[in-house]
């Protein structure tokens, strides 16, 4: 079934009324006394738009955030990865951003807490941690000089995700927000990369092993490899679809993807009586919808206090 | 043998600090790296803590040589093909450390600093701590490989400024990393090492020593008076008699000098007595130290002139002409060959030029205001012995060795910024322990000139002679004792920090703040005003150094040790692995273990043995032999169980039980003394004759002070020793390993497992005790690193004395407490399964209920710590989450911002500030050389401030260019300072003070600079600084820049970029970024 994106004014997802929608070439501010930011560009003395999306202010830096574009990135975001080639002393990653991401042998954690030693051998080990089409949840450390995004697992919590599904949104649906790594109540845990994966997997394979100060923590490589598939039963199973269901409508309404509305939503879609693989079927996907937007929920931020 | 010179103490979580008196093998071997010369006691313990793979804090005097145990924990790590990073608190002095280091290791050593990077990719890395922790900010993959960390001079975490840095480090390095500390004796080692052991869940020794390598005699010259007295010699008490006389008879040569006597502080023509009279006690090479630099150029100036003072210092008596030709060569080439590094205009400088006629004299000079290059050519000369006179400051107390044979004060008064202070007893100390050359001198002297107005400062020359001599005295005595301070945390919030760990995914600032040493020392505070937990008290002095008493008792592990809980058993540096509680007993007297509840106060730790079911292995006598031979750490005789009245044997089946009474005589007579029990036990290699004796105690100690044989249960009913075997530990997948049921004591329970084991009830089965071996085996088939759900004790404990005591009013804490156990008693109370998953594991039962649940309560205990330990810092926190969230580097919902992700960038300078320029556009508005010298403010307020008026004059006198972007600063330091004031965090007056803290002084100067004018012309600018100082803010400003690129190119501004890179380019030249010698090979 073909699905068309609304294509009227869709509800601005990142910011409240003063938020203005630029289409490319479109001219924004004179330069004098202002500073070209990301998405932008001077011609004639003028700031111009190079892409659709919403311009954003901070004093007197304007950028705009592009609705629809490949992931950006910035130092420090949690992203969902898919490994694609390993190379020498690196794996490459999609990561739906321009260029491929790099996943350093020197960034990853070593199972069982182990630690690195530079040697030969483990070169020749890489295809024992992780192999072509793995899914991966890593953090951004930081880009190298040609734009690519150079990846590392920072903790215990980041690494190979298993015994999961993963649904692709549009990245700037995905709201920044505390904690990425979300396991909700029924027994469902996502982690919501910025770069518009977003991984739907059983809760004991994704909680958090560490609880202490992992900044820099290597106690454990990897995460919810242990799960097993008898772990996931037919109810669990389910809910993972409503959870991904979720997910999907959320993008193709172009609404924020967090982990409240995706919450609202599976409530709704049970108390509507729908099962998750009615969810998406065009009437019930608009009555969630607006049902959705009557809520509220798209205006709520957790606060982190 | 208990080193006699050498202190050792054990600090592990979650247990007081105890003392080790016999820690390794005496003469255990070395493997990774041997010494050419014999090491001190306190050496060898440390190195054996180190062969342990265990952290250790190395207290002792600057020349007593903890160099070895950081060279060692090096070569360590290269040995095992892993990192170790070294790291040290100024930059001068990781230049020397990288030095020494590849004279020792090789080509494998790399060098970061704020201004030069060379090979980081070397397996040993030397670095400035801030550049530590910002890796460990970023992730970095040396942080992810080092298995070593050394901390040069850590007593330097005291810094107001900068303290805060170490303990973010170290509260920030990985659980695997081992730390080897350096520091300047310290009173409260312990408690620092117990702040590590607690922060990391790893021991930390501690290893201190009094003794210095090279005696010291410490002499007084009064202003005026006639020669040196004695005030101090090793082994004597402090001599006040000849004090009383020294002073005297100054007082008399002034009153018959009239007024001024012997001139200022520090004069030339009291100096010249002083030189003179080392020339005629063959005391030289000296070095005086004086707290003005202005002081040092001048004295040194004299001492090659043709006054008092360059005529007591004279030529050296027993050189030869020949001799002093050739040194007069060797300096002038080493000279020489340091200088042709600089440009052509750069040798001509005044500064440069005036120095050699002073180094050919065998005079030297080393201040901060000196030219670093200069201050290096110095060092080396230093060391190879060409400089017979060093005139310096407290600058050079610092790093690697340089000695002399005689220390000068020249005062004991030094300006700290706010007002003149007696020099501090830790800063006589390090810097009188540059008297003394090992190996050169039987000792070193060190000779205090008082001046007029008396050593002891207040006391006027007018009045009382005899009271102010008094008072002299005992502030001499003082400083002469060098009674060390104690190390406090000086840590604090700062912006940046906040916002990283606000934007890491799993980090809070929380976090930070209640794992800080800071944290630390108030609870123990608060305890110690609770009149203590009771609990353990090692009755061995080592709590009574501490001035602390212990942090949890092992007490608190009461209610955890229920039957089948998996805990580690470890005493001293014998671990025996991980075992089965299978009960807990405790003496008559003592009261019963309260459900779930606390400890009861006034219980002793000692008053409770736990059995504990360990997979050991019986080793034939042979074996027994070879491992000891080995070194093998847990070879040591165990001991059997007895069960009150109630009789649980444990015996291997085919022993017959052992009759009480026909004990054989070695067990009749045990010993009851601990130590005699403990070097029985563990000095004696198990011989045969041994293998088959019994003591009813826990498996014999290393150490006997944390190993006290437990006393008799009964008083009637004599302990009934059973199992007659040497044991070692084994893994449980060991084949030859049985299941043995040990008693020990608790303050030996290191670990404890969330997971519990189903116990078979009866274990005096083998049958039953086979099946408990084999769960054991499974859980460790299944979770072999079992750490991974220890239940930290240690925070429960805490949470439990606050609910407990209730002298806080906090009403939630012991609710908190429970929340946060959770997780914990879920699994704990859970009923066993089936025998064959017979455990629970922590995590997954809390998934069960919501995998966040159990992070949140923790989240929570971290803040409900910080509230009760350090309110100050709540408040603080929450007035600066108000001011980023005005000033949009956080957004509502506690998200940091793209202008949090600026000011993230900036450490070098004020990041609030900075971040407001930034995105005003002030910089991009600029030229590249204005930009350089708009950045210059910020660094003003760390070099020398001029007062306000001056500043305010360079202010009026500024070019049009720089007025403006000064201008447009002072108009964003209003806003900043308004939004501060809103939340109560600096003074409401418009932002005057806070504008104060930018002086523009240095703007012009840093303008000529980055305009390309040349380094004389830059001096001539600004005649009042030291070309060091200018150096020094270049650099300063050369790393603030280079933050300042990463900022702009997190906003996304190109042209931005591209005008910051043009200013560091400018800035980035000659003299002030030349290469520091210590990192040129083939100089000196």
């Amino acid at each position: 079934m073909l699905w068309v994106r609304p294509p009227a004014t869709p509800a601005p997802p990142h910011a409240g009324a003063r938020a203005t929608w630029v289409t490319p070439g479109e001219e924004l501010c004179e330069e004098v006394g202002f500073l070209r930011g990301h998405g932008t560009y001077v011609k004639d003395g003028m700031l111009v738009a190079a892409v659709a999306g919403v311009v954003e202010r901070v004093n007197k830096l304007v950028s705009v955030r592009p609705y629809n574009a490949r992931y950006g990135g910035e130092v420090g975001d949690v992203v969902v990865c898919r490994v694609v080639d390993v190379g020498a002393k690196r794996w490459k990653v999609d990561v739906n951003a321009r260029q491929k991401g790099v996943l350093l042998l020197s960034s990853i954690n070593l199972p069982g807490g182990e630690q690195r030693r530079r040697t030969a051998e483990d070169q020749l080990n890489m295809r024992q941690f992780y192999v072509e089409h793995d899914v991966l949840s890593a953090e951004v450390q930081t880009f190298f000089a040609d734009g690519a995004m150079s990846l590392h697992t920072r903790s215990l919590k980041y690494g190979k995700l298993g015994c999961g599904t993963l649904v692709t949104v549009a990245p700037s649906l995905v709201r920044r927000a505390k904690q990425h790594f979300h396991t909700f109540d029924f027994g469902v845990a996502t982690i919501f990369g910025m770069n518009g994966f977003i991984w739907v997997g059983i809760a004991t394979a994704l909680s958090p092993k560490a609880d202490a100060m992992d900044v820099g923590s290597t106690r454990d490589g990897g995460i919810g490899e242990e799960a097993q598939e008898s772990d996931a039963s037919f109810h669990v199973r389910e809910r993972t679809c409503r959870v991904c269901n979720a997910i999907v409508l959320l993008d193709r309404f172009f609404m924020p993807v967090a982990a409240a509305p995706v919450h609202a939503l599976y409530e709704k879609s049970i108390e509507a009586g729908m099962s998750p693989w009615d969810m998406l079927l065009p009437e019930n996907a608009i009555l969630l919808a607006d049902g959705l937007r009557a809520s509220g929920v798209l205006g709520v931020r957790v606060a982190d206090e | 043998m208990a080193a006699p010179s050498a202190r050792h103490v054990l600090c592990e979580p979650g247990l007081p600090p105890r003392l080790v008196s016999r820690p390794i093998p005496a003469d255990a071997e070395l493997r990774a790296m041997s010494f050419p010369f014999r090491l001190d006691d306190f050496q060898r313990i440390a190195l054996g803590a180190l062969e342990a793979r265990e952290s250790v804090l190395v207290a002792a005097h600057t020349s007593a040589g903890k160099t070895a145990v950081a060279l060692y924990a090096v070569a360590l790590g290269l040995a095992r093909g892993q990192r170790v990073v070294y790291t040290s608190p100024i930059k001068a002095l990781s230049n020397q450390k990288y030095r020494e280091l590849r004279e020792a290791f090789g080509d494998n050593v790399g060098l970061m600093t704020g201004d030069v990077t060379l090979s980081p990719a070397a397996d040993v890395l030397v670095m400035t701590t801030e550049i530590l922790r910002n890796m460990l900010y970023r992730g970095s993959e040396v942080v992810r490989e080092v298995a070593w960390v050394v901390f040069d001079e850590v007593h330097y975490m005291r810094d107001k400024s900068r303290g805060v840095v170490w303990e973010e480090t170290i509260v920030l390095l990985p659980p695997n990393a081992r730390f080897v500390f350096l520091s300047a004796t310290i009173p409260n080692a312990d408690e620092f090492a117990s702040w590590v052991a607690a922060v990391h869940e790893q021991p930390c020794h501690v290893v201190s020593t009094e003794a210095r390598p090279t005696p010291l005699h410490h002499y007084v010259h009064p202003a005026g008076s006639d020669g040196l007295y004695l005030v101090s010699s090793p082994g004597r008490p402090f001599d006040r008699a000849n004090l009383a006389r020294a002073l005297a008879s100054a007082r008399t040569a002034r009153a018959r000098g009239g007024g001024g006597g012997g001139g200022g502080i520090g004069s030339a023509p009291a100096m010249a007595r002083v030189v003179h009279a080392l020339r005629a006690g063959r005391l030289l090479p000296a070095i005086v130290f004086s707290f003005a630099r202005k002081q040092c150029e001048s004295l040194a100036a004299q001492a090659i002139g043709g006054g008092a003072l360059g005529a007591a210092l004279g030529v050296d008596d027993g050189e030869s002409a020949d001799a002093e030709a050739a040194r007069v060569a060797a300096v002038r080439a080493v000279f020489g060959a340091a200088v042709a590094q600089l440009s052509h205009e750069d040798q001509a400088l005044p500064a440069v030029r005036r120095l050699l006629p002073l180094l050919v004299r065998g005079v030297g000079l080393h201040h901060s205001g000196l030219l670093p290059i200069l201050k290096e050519v110095v060092e080396l000369l230093f060391q190879e012995g060409h400089i017979r006179l060093l005139f310096a400051t407290e600058t050079f107390a610092m790093g690697v060795n340089m000695p002399a044979r005689t220390v000068v004060f020249s005062t004991l008064r030094k300006w700290d910024g706010e007002s003149h202070r007696l020099a501090s007893a830790g800063e006589y100390t390090q810097m009188a322990g540059r008297a003394g050359r090992r190996g050169l001198d039987a000792e070193g002297h060190v000779v205090l000139m008082l001046d007029d107005e008396g050593g002891g400062g207040g006391s006027g020359s007018g009045s009382d002679g005899a009271a102010d001599d008094a008072v002299e005295a005992a502030e001499l005595e003082r400083l002469v004792r060098g009674a060390a301070e104690p190390l406090a945390s000086s840590f604090k919030l700062r912006y940046n920090s906040v916002l990283k760990l606000h934007a890491m995914e799993s980090a809070d600032p929380y976090r930070m703040v209640a794992s800080s040493f800071f944290a630390f020392q108030r609870e123990a505070e608060l305890r110690a005003a609770r009149g203590g937990g009771g609990g353990l008290d090692g009755g061995d002095g080592a709590r009574a150094a501490a001035r602390l008493p212990p942090p949890p008792t092992p007490l608190h592990a009461l209610r955890y040790l229920t039957p089948g809980r998996l805990v580690r058993v470890r005493c001293g540096l014998h671990d025996w692995g991980w075992g089965a509680v299978v009960g807990v007993n405790h003496a008559p007297g003592a009261p019963p273990v309260p459900r779930g509840g606390n400890p009861p106060h006034g219980a002793s730790a000692e008053q409770w043995h736990v059995d504990v079911l360990l997979p050991l292995v019986a080793l034939e006598p042979a074996d027994a032999r070879e491992g000891a031979a080995a070194g093998a750490a847990a070879v040591v005789t165990a001991a059997a169980v007895a069960d009150g009245g109630e009789f649980r044997r444990t015996s291997e089946d085919d022993e017959p039980p052992t009759d009480p009474r026909t004990r054989p005589a070695a067990a009749e007579d045990a010993p009851t003394d601990p130590r005699r029990a403990a070097a029985r036990g563990a000095e004696r290699p198990p011989a045969a004759a041994d293998a088959h004796c019994v003591y009813a105690q826990p498996p014999a100690p290393p150490t006997p002070l944390a190993f006290v044989p437990p006393p008799p249960l009964g008083a009637d009913e004599p302990p009934a020793p059973l199992l007659l075997a040497t044991l070692a530990a084994v893994l449980p997948t060991n084949t030859r390993a049985r299941a043995v049921v040990v008693r020990t004591q608790l303050c030996s329970i290191a670990r404890l497992s969330a997971i519990r084991l189903h116990l078979p009830p009866d274990l005096r089965s083998a049958k039953h005790r086979a099946f408990a071996l084999e769960g054991l085996r499974q859980l460790h088939a299944r979770f072999p690193d079992l750490d991974v759900t220890v239940v930290d004790v240690v925070a429960r404990a805490h949470l439990d004395d606050g609910g407990a005591d209730g002298a806080d009013g906090e009403g939630g804490a012991d609710d908190g407490a429970r929340a946060a156990a959770a997780g914990f008693g879920a699994a704990a109370t859970a009923p066993p399964r089936a025998p064959g998953a017979a455990h629970k594991r922590k995590g997954e039962g809390a998934a069960d209920g919501g995998g966040e649940a159990r992070a949140e309560p923790d989240a929570a205990a971290c803040k409900r710590r910080c509230r009760q330990l350090c309110s100050g810092f709540v408040e603080e926190m929450r007035s600066m989450r108000l001011v980023l969230r005005r000033l949009g580097h956080v957004d509502g919902a506690g998200i940091v911002t793209r202008k949090g992700r600026v000011a993230m960038e900036i450490d070098a300078g004020d990041e609030l500030l900075m971040a407001e320029l930034l995105f005003d556009g002030t910089f991009a508005a600029l030229a590249p050389a204005a930009a350089a010298a708009l950045a210059s403010c910020f660094i003003a307020s760390e070099m020398e401030r001029p007062t306000a008026a001056a500043g305010a004059a360079v202010a009026a006198g500024l070019a049009d260019e720089l007025a403006r972007a000064h201008a447009a600063l002072g108009a964003a330091a209003v806003r900043v300072a308004a939004a501060l004031a809103d939340a109560r965090l600096g003074a409401p007056d418009g932002g005057a003070a806070y504008l104060a803290q930018f002086s523009p002084h240095l703007m012009p100067l840093v303008h000529a600079w980055a305009s390309g004018a040349d380094f004389a012309a830059v001096c001539r600018l600004d005649e009042g600084l030291f070309e060091g100082t200018i150096v020094r803010v270049l650099k300063r400003l050369g790393e603030l820049l280079t933050e300042l690129i990463g900022a702009a190119k997190v906003m996304g501004n190109d042209a931005l970029a591209a005008t910051l890179e043009k200013a560091q380019d400018a800035t980035h030249r000659d003299i002030a970024f030349s290469a520091s010698l210590y990192t040129l090979e083939g100089v000196a």
